[in-house]
This record gives structure tokens, C-alpha cells and sequence, in this order.
């Protein structure tokens, strides 16, 4: 067993709530492990604790998040900003907010690879049209304004900055959501042929099962804080065991649909 | 089956500002569209994100006005939008927001009292619970459930639904989805379904329309429209639902 992160009974409480309860789940190197709850489970605080960017209010009880047998808690200041976006970079669902609305996106691009290497000027631009490349964007998308790109590409954008610097780990909270059913796919797709090209390991947070069934290798069931299934993609797609895995997955509507009504 | 809505070759362009070095243009947001929804249906409408579909939704309740063509409905209508937080007036109680159109139209307040209670009764929200609290209080999904009572308290005989869970997670759009069925149902509600989404368009439509450019490019009976897509377009947002 190979894994690059793990977390490991992770228990993290905000106004003595438990929001993360003994979360443990671990990554391996070259996998896709799929995070999957309702919005208030707990699925994007666990996110932000494994870089160590949990809210001030929250309160972590007990727990370790180890990347590559180290533990994040335990590093420095210093240390830990060398983790983030360098080892480790982060999408959040919503690209608009993600972005800077006054700044062209190749500047954006830009800023990431300059604030994460040591390149400058020619180097900068250079890789900047090469990260486009690689999500599939048009070289001449660097001189627009995120008002100007459709919300497919602008999540294009963030993902070229997330990997701008060449992570080791990516971590995607809901990258599609916001996208039509057709740009989702897109997304899905390119997230795809990414991770196996440059052999990422991805954390791949969502609400909606039919993606953990497109993207996954393994899946991790979050509710209320707590996971209550997690196993192979397959095996848990095909025999949930938890009642609350079995409605998340039969929710969705199917083509060719005939019940009356969808659990809910 | 009795029509009650008829939408007759339908246009609506905009003059699009160009921006720097680009030209002035003309979008044609809903071109020559028609189609007619039976009463007590769902005629069902998908498509991507800027085909169209929202401002075909402003024209059928009146929002917009058609530059030609004609829309006729034999029944008040009235819309749900897509995002129930921008949609729903944050410093308004939830009272305020479903009861408004009746204080406009000088219901007296304790008739306003009655029909608020027994309208969010219907989207199944506890009205004693709910009518002082202001729309951040709640969920998404709640949200959307005030949105629609809001829509309901007119009696409305047709519904457009814009992308009404679309915002949603999906557990909660199951909620929402069979809320939706059951008012159907008991109040004999026609539904314009509006969503980029074709499984829930399917899911609950008796008719689809597919648009694309501003045009209707299909237009079938549900089981045709999965079983034997007649349209490249259909085919290619068929072929974009993640298998499950």
C-alpha cells in the first residue's frame, strides 16, 4: 500500500458541534477517491483541514492528516505553505469566486506559477500557454477577463493554476457542480485524462453519484460528519450497504425513469 | 387534450454591445419558436447554458415581450427561478415574500394569514416555524420550497420552472422533484420544465423540447426522445449523462 495522504481519525468541532467525526480515509498514489455526502456533512471541511486552512472557529479534537507520512499539523508555517499548492492544490466549486475579476486569466495563471517557482518573464508566459494546453483552452484565453469565459472555461482556468505547480495531490471540491450536464461531462473527461497522463492523485468531493460513478476508483460516504461506507467504486455502486448510500444513489433520476417518486 | 398554452413562432433577439475590437451583433435568443403544452402536463424544456431557455421562460409569463409571434395561455401563470437565494428578497420574512402579490392585490390581512399558512402547508413547510424567519435561515432546498409557495398563492393554472433544481444537491432535488409531481397532481398544475439536465427534464415531462441557438431543434413524446433521439443535438447531451 502506497498512499500519499491519509487521514486518520480526523475529529474537528466548531461551537462543540462535531463536524468532522473520526474521519479516516486514505489516498493512494495514482487514485481517484471520491468524497461523497449532502451539502452539511462535512465534505469540504475535511477538504480544507487535510491543508490545514480550517475556519478559525473550528476546534480540532483529535486526529492526524499525514502526507507522505507527515503530519500536516506538525509542520511550520513555512512548511505547510510549501505543501499548499505545491504538493497539494485545491479547486473549489465555484470558478467565478475563485478567480479575480480585474485581472486577464493568463495573469492569474501567471501569478500562481510565479508565486510557486522560481521562474520569471519569458519562462513564466511560456509555461503559462503550456498549462492552457494541457486543460484543452485556447492559447489566446490568457488575454480575457473571467467575465468574458464561459463557466466551463473559467473552472479550465483554476485548474490550470491548481496545477501550476505541479502537485502531487489535487483536491476537488464539487468542480462540476455549477457546469451544465455537457460541460460537466467535458470536465470530467479532461480531470481524467489529466490525472492518469501526469499520475495525480485526486481527492474528488460531490454530492452526485453518477460522477463518483464516472471518476472514482474509490469511495468514501460522508454524513453528518461521519463516514459511514467507503470501499471499491464498483462494490459500493453495486451493493450499498449503509441506507444512506443506497438513497444517495437512487435520488437520481434515470432515463427511462418509471418510478412515481425518487427517495428523498 | 386541452391546450392551454400555445406558443407560436416566437422571436426575441438582443443587440449584444460588442466589446473591444469586436463588433456590435445581434443574439437571437429565442428563434421562431413553437409549441403548445396540454393542460395538467409538463412540457419539458432542455438545453446548455445559453441557449435560450430563461429568456423563452420571461416571455411566457410576461417578463419579456416577443419582437414576433405570440404566446397564448388560458390560465394565470406564474415562475419559479433557478436560484432561490437571489430570487427571494433577503430582507423580507418568508410571510412577506409568499403573501406579497395578495397585499398588492388588498387581501385583507387575516384572509393573507389563512392563504400564506395553507400555501406553505402545501410545499410542506410548518408554517407556525417558518413564516417570520428570513430566507438566509433556511436550506437550498427550503428556499426553493418558499419560491414556489410564492408562485402558488396566485392559484396559478400554469407553472414555469426555470432550472428549479438545478442549484440543488441531488438528494434535495428528489425532494423537490416529488413535491413538484404531488402539486401536479392535486392541483392540476401545468408545468413548463425548464433544465440543462436531461434526465430530470425526462424524469418529469410529458413532452420535450430540445433547444439549442435559440431554436427548438426537437420536439417528442418523452420515451421517443431517449429511446430514439431524432436530433444529433439530443443525441449529444444524452451521451453527456454520467452513467449510474
Amino acid at each position: 500500500m502506497n498512499s500519499v495522504l491519509e487521514i486518520q481519525d480526523l475529529t474537528v468541532s466548531i461551537a462543540s458541534r462535531k463536524v468532522i467525526d473520526k474521519v479516516s480515509l486514505s489516498l493512494e498514489h495514482g487514485k481517484v477517491v471520491s468524497l461523497v455526502g449532502e451539502s452539511g456533512s462535512g465534505k469540504t471541511l475535511t477538504a480544507l483541514a487535510v491543508l490545514d486552512l480550517l475556519p478559525r472557529s473550528a476546534v480540532r479534537e483529535e486526529g492526524r492528516v499525514l502526507y507522505r507520512g507527515r503530519d500536516i499539523f506538525g509542520l511550520t508555517g513555512r512548511e505547510i505553505r510549501r505543501v499548499r499548492g505545491n504538493d497539494i492544490a485545491i479547486v473549489f466549486q465555484e470558478p467565478f469566486t475563485a478567480l479575480n475579476p480585474v485581472m486577464r486569466a493568463g495573469t492569474q495563471i501567471g501569478e500562481a506559477i510565479a508565486a510557486h517557482t522560481g521562474l520569471s518573464g519569458k519562462d513564466i508566459a511560456g509555461k503559462t500557454s503550456e498549462l492552457l494546453g494541457m486543460v484543452e483552452l485556447p492559447r489566446d484565453v490568457a488575454l480575457r477577463y473571467p467575465h468574458e469565459l464561459s463557466g466551463g472555461m473559467r473552472q479550465r482556468v483554476v485548474l490550470a493554476m491548481a496545477l501550476s505547480c505541479d502537485p502531487e495531490i489535487l483536491i476537488l471540491d464539487e468542480p462540476t457542480t455549477a457546469l451544465d450536464v455537457s460541460v460537466q461531462k467535458q470536465m470530467l473527461d479532461l480531470i481524467r485524462s489529466i490525472q492518469s497522463r501526469r499520475d495525480l492523485s485526486i481527492l474528488f468531493i460531490t454530492h452526485d453519484f453518477s460522477i463518483v460513478n464516472t471518476i472514482a476508483d474509490e469511495v468514501c460516504v460522508m454524513k453528518q460528519g461521519k463516514i459511514v461506507e467507503k470501499g471499491q467504486k464498483d462494490n459500493v455502486l453495486k451493493d450499498p450497504q449503509h441506507p444512506y448510500t443506497k438513497k444517495l444513489i437512487e435520488c437520481i433520476p434515470r432515463l427511462g425513469d418509471k418510478r412515481e417518486r425518487l427517495p428523498a | 387534450m386541452e391546450t392551454i398554452v400555445e406558443v407560436k413562432n416566437v422571436k426575441k433577439y438582443f443587440r449584444k454591445k460588442g466589446a473591444m475590437f469586436v463588433r456590435d451583433g445581434t443574439v437571437r435568443a429565442v428563434d421562431d419558436v413553437t409549441f403548445t403544452a396540454c393542460k395538467g402536463e409538463t412540457f419539458g424544456l432542455v438545453g446548455e447554458s445559453g441557449c435560450g431557455k430563461t429568456t423563452l421562460a420571461k416571455l411566457m409569463v410576461g417578463i419579456l415581450v416577443p419582437d414576433s409571434g405570440e404566446i397564448l395561455a388560458y390560465g394565470n401563470k406564474d415562475i419559479v427561478f433557478q436560484d432561490p437565494f437571489s430570487s427571494l428578497n433577503p430582507r423580507m420574512t418568508v410571510r412577506e415574500i409568499v403573501g406579497e402579490s395578495l397585499v398588492i392585490q388588498g387581501v385583507s390581512k387575516s384572509e393573507l394569514d389563512i392563504k400564506v399558512k395553507k400555501t406553505l402547508g402545501m410545499v410542506k413547510l410548518d408554517a407556525a416555524l417558518s413564516q417570520n424567519k428570513y430566507p438566509h435561515q433556511f436550506s437550498g432546498g427550503e428556499r426553493q420550497r418558499i419560491a414556489i409557495a410564492r408562485a402558488l398563492i396566485g392559484r396559478p393554472e400554469i407553472l414555469v420552472l426555470d432550472e428549479p433544481v438545478s442549484s440543488l444537491d441531488v438528494s434535495i432535488q428528489a425532494g423537490i422533484l416529488n413535491l413538484l409531481k404531488d402539486l401536479q397532481r392535486d392541483l392540476g398544475l401545468t408545468y413548463i420544465f425548464i433544465s440543462h439536465d436531461l434526465r430530470v427534464v425526462e424524469y418529469m415531462s410529458d413532452t420535450v423540447g430540445v433547444m439549442k441557438d435559440g431554436k427548438l431543434v426537437e420536439i417528442a413524446p418523452k420515451k421517443d426522445i431517449y429511446t430514439s433521439p431524432g436530433n444529433a443535438y439530443t443525441r449529444k447531451l444524452l451521451e453527456a449523462i454520467p452513467k449510474l
